[in-house]
């Protein structure tokens, strides 16, 4: 099976059509698709889980109801339809499957999976299949039962984990998901069936010796114990469906817990976006503060200006002044040259007529009779000029300008973050409207109980099982007893009970014969895998457990108890390699978040061994677990096509080729 | 440039005012936050009133007394300012620092409320 095109409508926040086209190379068999948490990664994992069997999963492994499918806002619109379409190859043969559902007439606005009608559609080389046998077809190419290992959600790797553990429920509801997977109930169902065609001969068995005296004792021992098996069957169907009962409620109630757990996290996410709008509001609260304060000597940055040219002019007359200060304290003969300079009008010394200023200044150093008067006027201005300009040399300008500013452009950032944290909150208040806790802690409680519930019905469900086998081999055992005597031996009842209960024992066998073979089988693909995905050379492979757990082996053979986080999860996709090989030839791997809890080396040896381990390889990841530069580098030579999930809004996403 | 001189001849008022209307004005800047405290916005409104050359020779409405002068002018720049850039003459530099205030004080919210600038927008590039 080769994926050639992926196209949605409406399908969770893909609003409208979108399309993903994947390259027809062989070499080339790397798609990724870059997209930010909550962008619809996982939504498009779905979209093509829902188009082969109209299944969408979400984060805990439970059945999206159909009208949740329906992207929010077209069916704002009441546009309640989506439909879904994958081309691909297969065998050198061309499908084209479409899967739509609509609003069923006369329903108004959907609440339950009922109100829509389901169709799909299914095209092999351009003729349309029949109805009835478009299941099977697609099932005979992408079998629904392995679907989990080659649609693979990364969020999910950690229920791998849990089959190392030797009992517990998840654990035990992944050995069956794989076993079912893997074709062993078809042999355990086998087993059941012969021991319900038993049941009639086994009863013309006993009647037809119930006159045979020799095995009279026997016979009635055998008769006792089948009324006993017949009692206890019967019971065992009453705790099957009470189980059955049980079960779907605690589905039903599990899938609250989810759905609220899901809304915890939004509630806990908004807790932090109301924080941290806070601490922005109280920031700029800060900034305001401090922009108020560099007010309050900002008048005198307005008087800046004239005072500094004020203090510039008072310095130059002091200056001038004391120049002049100078001149009168030189020698005599400046008097007589300011005298012939008075005299003549024309300065001595530069030629220049003399000025009234200039002429008061020489009527002081001539020594007339106002020059005492002079010199005192003079040298009180230069002390007056001085010591203002002194004064005005202290003033301490605040600078409020340029705090200000500064302060003006932290404000700005910190209010353009504030209204992004806004705008979260909104969306997540909308998204969070009509959570109540209560109701839900009433759940969780509720949801608690059913488990228990469970745990009992199974206790008690195993102990009729452990009776019923006990029964069964006391009975083969007075069956060989009684087929002792010629006659109860040549009974037609008792051959044909013979020949069953052999069949019987040959399928137990087989079971367990088939368990072993498989195990096997995964723990090579999955230590052949490990081996290309592990940077620690010392580890000699993976060892299978019972539950199909895998543990890791040194080159000692010993079990490495202590494994990191990111060893689980290589381990866990060595598995998922094995099961994905062991279940089907050959066909796409498409993976959602692979990587979270990868190191840059081992994320490295996943990405260069994946387009090896599969035909097409479709990564959904976040540019946190793969680096779009530096990661993708290392197989540049292996990728097809990248395409990134962009925002439109809350809740709408487009597709984007890069 | 005006000669350095030192008024000695009037006496300081004990308390500094402004008009009525030029009061009210204040509260409304100190209230709306472009100040931290009246007096600040009293004393800017004085520099700008120099800075911009005013010569008011009386209050636009009845006086109220406001500040004492302890208050206003602790350090006595504002003494030094209006004695730099104003010819004072004979009178005291905290009574034309009144009339100047009140000059100023409207222009202030006039920029302010009508015009909507900012304190910092009223400052001069440094």
């Amino acid at each position: 099976m080769f994926l050639k095109t992926l196209r949605i409508r409406n399908f969770m926040p893909f609003k409208g059509w979108h399309q993903i086209d994947f390259p027809g190379s062989d070499t080339k068999n790397v798609v990724i698709v870059f997209g930010d948490n909550m962008r619809g990664k996982t939504s498009l994992l779905n979209a093509i889980r829902w188009a082969f069997y109209q299944n969408a999963l979400d984060r805990y492994g439970e059945k999206i109801p159909l009208q949740k499918l329906v992207n929010s806002d077209a069916a704002g619109e009441d546009e309640w339809d989506l439909e879904v379409q994958v081309s691909f190859e297969h065998d050198n043969k061309q499908y084209e499957i479409s899967s739509r559902a609509e609003k069923r007439r006369g329903v108004g606005t959907p609440n339950r999976p009922e109100d829509f009608v389901v169709a799909t559609d299914l095209q092999i080389n351009g003729e349309v299949v029949r109805g009835d046998r478009v299941a099977h077809e697609i099932n005979r190419v992408v079998p629904e039962q392995i679907s989990r290992f080659f649609l693979f959600d990364g969020e999910l790797l950690q229920e791998y984990e849990s089959l190392l553990a030797d009992d517990g429920d998840q654990g035990k509801r992944i050995k069956e998901a794989i076993e079912q997977a893997l074709g062993v109930p078809t042999l355990i169902s086998g087993k059941n069936e012969l021991r319900a065609l038993r049941k009639p001969y086994d009863r013309q068995w006993q009647q037809d010796l119930k006159k045979n005296q020799e095995v009279k004792s026997f016979m009635e021992e055998l008769s006792a114990l089948t009324k006993r098996s017949e009692d206890l069957e019967e019971a065992k169907a009453k705790l099957q469906d009470q189980l059955s009962s049980a079960k779907h409620q605690y589905q039903e109630l599990q899938q609250q817990v989810n759905a609220a757990e899901a809304r915890y996290k939004q509630k806990a996410e908004l807790d932090q976006y109301v924080s941290s709008r806070t601490k922005v509001s109280q920031q700029i609260e800060q900034i305001e503060l401090r922009k108020l304060e560099s007010v309050r000597d900002a008048w005198l940055d307005v008087l800046r200006p004239d005072l500094e040219r004020q203090t510039r002019d008072l310095r130059s007359q002091a200056a001038a002044d004391a120049l002049v200060l100078a001149e009168i304290a030189k020698a005599p003969h400046l008097r007589e040259m300011a005298q012939s300079s008075l005299d003549s009008g024309v300065c001595s010394l530069c030629q220049s007529e003399l000025s009234t200023e200039s002429r008061q200044i020489l009527l002081g150093v001539h020594g007339s009779g106002e020059t005492a008067g002079e010199i005192d006027r003079v040298a009180t201005r230069f002390a007056e000029s001085n010591q203002l300009a002194n004064r005005l040399d202290g003033v301490r300008y605040p600078q409020a300008k340029k705090r200000i500013a500064e302060l003006d452009a932290t404000a700005m950032d910190l209010s353009l973050e504030e209204t992004r944290l806004a705008s979260e909150i909104d969306r997540l208040r909308d998204e969070l409207q009509g959570f109540d806790s209560d109701e839900t802690n009433r759940v969780r409680r509720a949801a608690e109980n059913a488990n228990a519930a469970i745990r009992t019905l199974e206790a008690k469900f195993s102990q009729v099982d452990e009776e019923l086998e006990k029964i069964n081999t006391k009975q083969q055992s007075l069956r060989l007893v009684i087929n002792q005597n010629e006659s109860a031996k040549n009974q037609r009842s008792g051959k044909i009970v013979d020949l069953i209960s052999t069949a019987e024992g040959i399928f137990a066998s087989a079971v367990g014969m088939m368990r072993d073979d498989l195990r096997m089988d995964i723990q090579e693909k999955a230590t052949s895998a490990f081996k290309q995905l592990t940077t620690d050379t010392s580890y000699k492979g993976l060892r299978i457990n019972q539950n199909y757990g895998l543990t890791i082996v040194d080159e000692k053979d010993r079990d490495v108890s202590l494994r990191s986080a990111g060893a689980e999860q290589i381990v866990a996709l060595s598995l998922i390699d094995g099961l994905n090989q062991t279940g089907r030839s050959t066909g796409p791997v498409i993976m959602d978040t692979p990587f979270g809890r990868l190191d840059p080396r081992h994320r490295s040896r996943v990405l260069q061994y994946l387009p090896k381990s599969a035909n097409q390889v479709v990564l959904f990841v976040h540019e946190g677990e793969v680096d779009p530069e530096r990661d993708l580098m290392q197989i540049n030579s292996k990728i097809g096509a990248v395409f990134a999930l962009e925002r439109v809004s809350s809740s709408q996403t487009k597709v984007v080729r890069k | 440039m005006s000669e350095p001189t030192q008024s000695t001849q009037a006496v300081d008022p004990a308390q500094i005012g402004i008009g009525e209307v030029a009061h009210y004005n204040l509260e409304r800047l100190y209230a709306d936050k472009h100040f931290p405290e009246m007096r600040n916005a009293y004393k800017f409104a004085i520099a700008y009133a120099l800075s911009k050359g005013a010569r008011p020779t009386k209050l636009e409405s009845s006086r109220k007394n406001v500040f004492s002068i302890s208050t206003i002018d602790p350090d006595g720049l504002l003494r030094l300012a209006i004695e730099t850039l104003y010819p004072v003459g004979d009178e005291s530099p905290y009574r034309i620092a009144e009339r100047l205030a009140d000059w100023g004080v409207g222009e202030v919210t006039r920029l302010v409320y009508e015009e909507y600038k900012s304190i910092g927008d009223l400052l001069p590039d440094a």
